[in-house]
């Protein structure tokens, strides 16, 4: 190759590169001035799942935001202004996470994060988001470490899974002695059955056998056998919908007939297992014919946009989630600083879960939570009328 | 036991049914066909969307099913595997990935991402023995794959195009002089293939119950294992690889419980290669030079610096990017940086000794676990931890692979695939020292006296650093007498073993200088991001690796820059469209292999 072509090569690399560089500074530069701007839009980050194989629950997320930021900017948002929010796919992936973190700190209109759904996400960004005193609000982070090892910067409305599955096994210990357990062999699903096995002690429930089962899998049937043969008179899931599906109908494919309990509270789940898991009872955020007026405007208002969807627990977290960190940006202020003050300062936040609430500002969750029983009956969860 | 058996062989049918169109497309056109994972998922996404939406009767569903996946067969062979495959297999295997990536995205655009109910057709629960249930649905699996089995066998025996197959599949030059229409006899097999994977799809989301748009790649794999551990190309041998996965899973699971379903499944895909270095039932693939890179070592000439393109990277790449990059910029540098210090390190491996090993993420994770516990448990500086976390992934990755030397071909790559895999299984079975699954937090960050290196900026400015000691050492490891004999190996291994090289001896060596990059790569990731689990290190990541190197050019130490920048990179820009940006980025991966099939620093000799 001649010296001219080489040469002409390498200063189009180093072209291309500084293009891409300066291409990348100044959409930074364009958005720090728009959010600087008095009067301009107010922006919350969005770090989710948008594609991948969680990206169910980034959809779920994305119908609980767009109700409410409805509602939000036609009270005038946060003081006049109005209310944005920028998403950016993580894939729940923890080293996306670190990335979508970097970019949120430097554009200086977003003034909180919201997310990301995994705790170990969230965890994994959390040092970026704390350097840049932003507030990081995990809302689905059931991870005690989330808010237990981070900083006054992490806070969350997601209830613990050391109060998840102290409920857990007090109710199922209402149906069952003896149980056998299966769990998602994953960081969460592993401390959330340490949980449980604490509590089912506490509770005198007998576990006969337990064992973990890798939720990208579709056969758990040998896992089941010896769950069954255990002969327990409850199966317990600790997982999500997808997985509780597969375990909930190979449980009765192995010849299974016995009480199931675990799931979740998605259209995943109550459609694919509303044979195999009647019966099934678990802790919900909400239900549809909760009387309680939050629950009643909410459910409208959600009806009333998306006449073909299904309101559930992860919409109302989403739903939940920005109403909560919009309240903190209103007593606090419209800034990175605000939004911290604010949530330090204000003593009721609104909420379809549980009413008015407050947050405990040592452990930055909720004050006090209650839970609801929900009895899964004819593929619907509905209050349990033995609560 | 009875009953694990049964459970063992019902998944082995969904297993066997889903390896025979793979072993069938690499027997035609010798080419790993990684989309047919995603044809797979999505003959069963239709199926659903037929059935349940539009309430299409089963039979009628079948056949739109067998047409959409047929026809999307005959596009990827039109459209990506042929123009490739003349140039070189590995391109064609890689492009083959994007297309799964493209197809999985589309389709879970199209019909959105949530895992749905697959509307029960045939009973799925009408029988039993004992108390084991299963259903009509089961027999009729069963039954198809048996004649599926028996017809193509017949077919390729006995049928003039079927033996026009078999001639391709062997020699497809002399095929070609023989008068036989080699091209459209691949075609052929792909659209067989490929409709077999729709029907496929459709019977395992009736056997597990539920579909989505990526249930495809799961299933996906162990078929792929599956097909290997019969003997690729050999259909009786994907029937039978199957079901013996599918049983030895089953018994392996009831034993030592639901976590090592990776380690098994790869320790017997192993164990099998090492006694028949050909699959089950597969021919022993004779002393040839890999069929993936051995013809093309020629094809090109690496394009050269010059002192003063030299001195203009080192200019960009120190002083003008840290000056001017702005947080977010240089944090996507780290990652490109860190990327193609690992891919510099492997094109020894891959370019060298001619390995294609796809199991990259296996010595990077060791890399990445030795360094941060050293640092957390026994508080060695990150100066240290780091060429130890190095040294600790080539001793491991060599023991780990010691064995796999003499399996050869394809083979190999499947092998390294499984161990890489079974190192990242062992990192999280080991949990007291590892602690598994929960991943190890509060790494810490590097530290010159009491500065905390811990910016964007700091990150950047030692992976730019360890790159060019990388790229020096490689480089110069090239020039000399080891890196001579090495190249030898890879180029003509015929030859360099007639020479009294002792061929294995120089692969392990390789793969141990590349395992010690792409540890010193691991380690730098661990004390960057601070955090680090057993997940991050997937399939995903040897690909990308191998993405990297094949993209740049699998011989060009630089190269690996060039498509870690360009891979990397890729997926950050295309962050404006999240919807498009796998697809846009699967099309970008497609167009440059395309265009430059010997890499992207490569020129045409």
């Amino acid at each position: 190759m001649s010296t001219v072509r080489r040469r002409a090569l390498a200063a189009g690399a180093a072209a291309l590169i500084a293009v891409a560089l300066t291409g990348c500074s100044l959409s930074e530069g364009g958005s720090g001035s728009g959010g600087a701007s008095p009067g301009g839009t107010v922006y919350f980050g969005v770090s989710a799942p948008v594609t991948g194989n969680l990206a169910e629950y980034g959809r779920l997320w994305k119908l609980g935001f767009e109700l409410a930021l409805d509602k939000i900017n036609a009270d005038g948002g946060i003081d006049g202004r109005p209310v944005g929010l920028k998403w950016e796919d993580s894939q729940s992936d923890p080293k996306q996470s670190v990335v979508v973190a970097q970019k949120f700190v430097a554009d200086t209109s977003v003034i909180a994060e919201l997310g990301d759904f995994s705790s170990n996400a969230s965890i994994a960004a959390s040092p970026t988001y704390t350097a840049a005193k932003l507030v990081q609000f995990g809302f689905t982070n059931s991870n005690p470490d989330f808010t237990a090892k981070g900083t006054d910067y992490q806070w969350s409305t997601s209830l613990t899974q050391d109060f998840f599955q102290d409920w857990n096994a007090r109710t199922v210990k209402k149906y069952a002695t003896t149980v056998s357990v299966v769990y998602q062999e994953t960081d969460w699903g592993k401390s959330a059955f340490g949980f449980f096995a604490a509590a089912a002690k506490k509770y005198g429930l007998n576990i006969a056998y337990s064992s973990g089962f890798d939720p990208k899998g579709t056969d758990f049937r040998p896992t089941l056998i010896h769950a069954r043969d255990a002969k327990p008179d409850a199966v317990v899931h600790i997982g999500y919908g997808p997985d509780g599906v597969l375990v909930a109908n190979q449980l009765r494919d192995v010849g299974y007939t016995g009480r199931f309990f675990g799931g979740q509270n998605v259209p995943e789940f109550t459609s694919g297992a509303a044979k195999s898991a009647d019966g099934d009872v678990i802790s919900g955020a909400f239900v549809t014919e909760d009387p309680a007026a939050g629950v009643q405007s909410f459910v409208t208002a959600f009806r009333a946009k998306y006449p073909s969807e299904e309101p559930s627990d992860f919409i109302v977290y989403a739903y939940d989630a920005l109403n909560t960190i919009v309240r903190a940006a209103r007593s606090g202020g419209a800034s990175r600083e605000g939004v911290l003050k604010g949530f330090q300062q204000s003593t009721t936040f609104p909420s379809v879960q549980w009413g008015d609430f407050s947050f405990n500002p040592q452990t930055r969750r909720p004050n006090n939570p209650t839970l609801k029983a929900l009895v899964l009956k004819d593929g619907k969860f509905v209050l349990d009328a033995n609560d | 036991m009875l009953d694990t058996l049964i459970a063992g062989l019902l998944h082995g049918n969904a297993y066997a049914l889903v390896a025979v169109g793979i072993s069938l497309i690499f027997g035609v056109t010798n080419v790993v066909n990684f989309a047919h994972m995603s044809v797979f998922g999505l003959g069963a996404m239709c199926a659903w969307f037929f059935i349940a939406d539009l309430r299409w009767p089963f039979w009628a569903t079948l056949a739109v099913v067998v047409a959409v996946t047929g026809l999307t067969g005959l596009l990827i062979n039109l459209l990506v595997v042929r123009p490739l495959a003349r140039y070189l297999p590995i391109a064609a295997l890689l492009a083959t990935y994007a297309v799964a990536q493209i197809l999985d995205s589309v389709s879970q655009w199209v019909f959105g991402p949530r895992v749905r109910p697959f509307p029960e057709v045939l009973p799925t629960d009408d029988l039993h023995i004992g108390l084991m249930r299963f259903g009509t649905s089961d027999v009729v699996m069963l039954a198809l794959t048996i004649a599926v089995m028996a017809a193509l066998g017949l077919y390729l025996k006995f049928g003039k195009s079927g033996r026009a197959i078999r001639a391709t599949s062997q020699d497809p030059e002399a095929a070609l002089q023989m008068g036989i229409p080699v091209g459209r006899i691949q075609h052929l097999s792909f659209v067989i293939a490929s409709a077999l994977g729709g029907v496929a799809g459709v019977f395992v989301a009736l056997y597990t119950g539920t579909v989505s748009p990526t249930s495809g790649a799961t299933a996906g794999l162990t078929a792929f294992v599956a097909a290997t551990l019969g003997g690729l190309g050999s259909i009786p041998g994907a029937v039978i690889g199957g079901f013996v996965l599918g049983v030895a899973e089953a018994f392996g699971v009831s034993l030592f419980g639901g976590s090592v379903d990776d380690i098994i499944m790869f320790a017997i895909l192993i164990l099998v290669l090492l006694v028949r270095p050909g699959g089950l039932l597969g021919r022993v693939p004779v002393l040839a030079p890999e069929p993936m890179t051995g013809t093309f070592l020629g094809r090109g000439r690496p394009i050269r610096l010059g002192r003063w393109g030299l001195v203009a990277v080192l200019a960009v790449g120190g002083v003008v990017i840290p000056v001017l990059g702005s947080r977010t910029f240089l944090t996507i540098g780290t990652q490109v940086l860190i990327y193609a210090i690992i891919g510099a390190g492997f094109t020894v491996t891959a370019g060298q000794s001619g390995v294609i090993a796809l199991g990259q993420a296996g010595p990077i994770a060791l890399g990445a676990y030795a360094s941060a516990l050293l640092a957390l448990l026994a508080h060695w500086p990150f100066w240290v931890s780091l060429p130890v976390g190095g040294l600790v992934a080539a001793v491991g990755a060599s023991v780990l692979g010691s064995a796999l030397w003499r399996v050869k071909g394809h083979y190999i790559s499947i092998a390294t695939l499984g161990m890489g895999i079974v190192t990242v299984a062992i990192l999280r079975v080991a949990e007291p020292l590892t602690r598994g699954v929960y991943g190890l937090y509060g790494i810490p960050t590097p530290h010159i006296g009491g500065l905390a290196l811990d910016t964007p900026l700091a990150f950047y400015l030692i992976d730019f650093l360890v790159l060019v000691g990388t790229l020096a050492v490689v480089v110069r490891l090239r020039s000399s007498h080891l890196g001579r004999v090495m190249s030898a190996v890879g180029s003509d291994e015929v030859a360099a073993y007639a020479s009294g090289i002792r061929v294995r001896d120089y692969k392990a060596l390789a793969f141990a200088v590349s395992a010690f990059f792409a540890g010193v790569g691991g380690a730098l990731l661990a004390h960057q991001y601070t955090y680090i689990d057993p997940d991050l290190f997937g399939l995903t990541m040897s690909l990308l690796v191998l993405t990297i190197v094949v993209l740049g050019g699998v011989n060009v130490p630089f190269g690996a820059v060039i498509g870690s920048i360009v891979l990397i990179g890729a997926l950050e820009v295309f962050r404006v469209t999240p919807q498009l940006r796998v697809i846009l980025y699967g099309l970008a991966l497609i167009l440059v292999v395309r265009f430059r099939p010997g890499g992207a620093w490569v020129r045409r000799a």
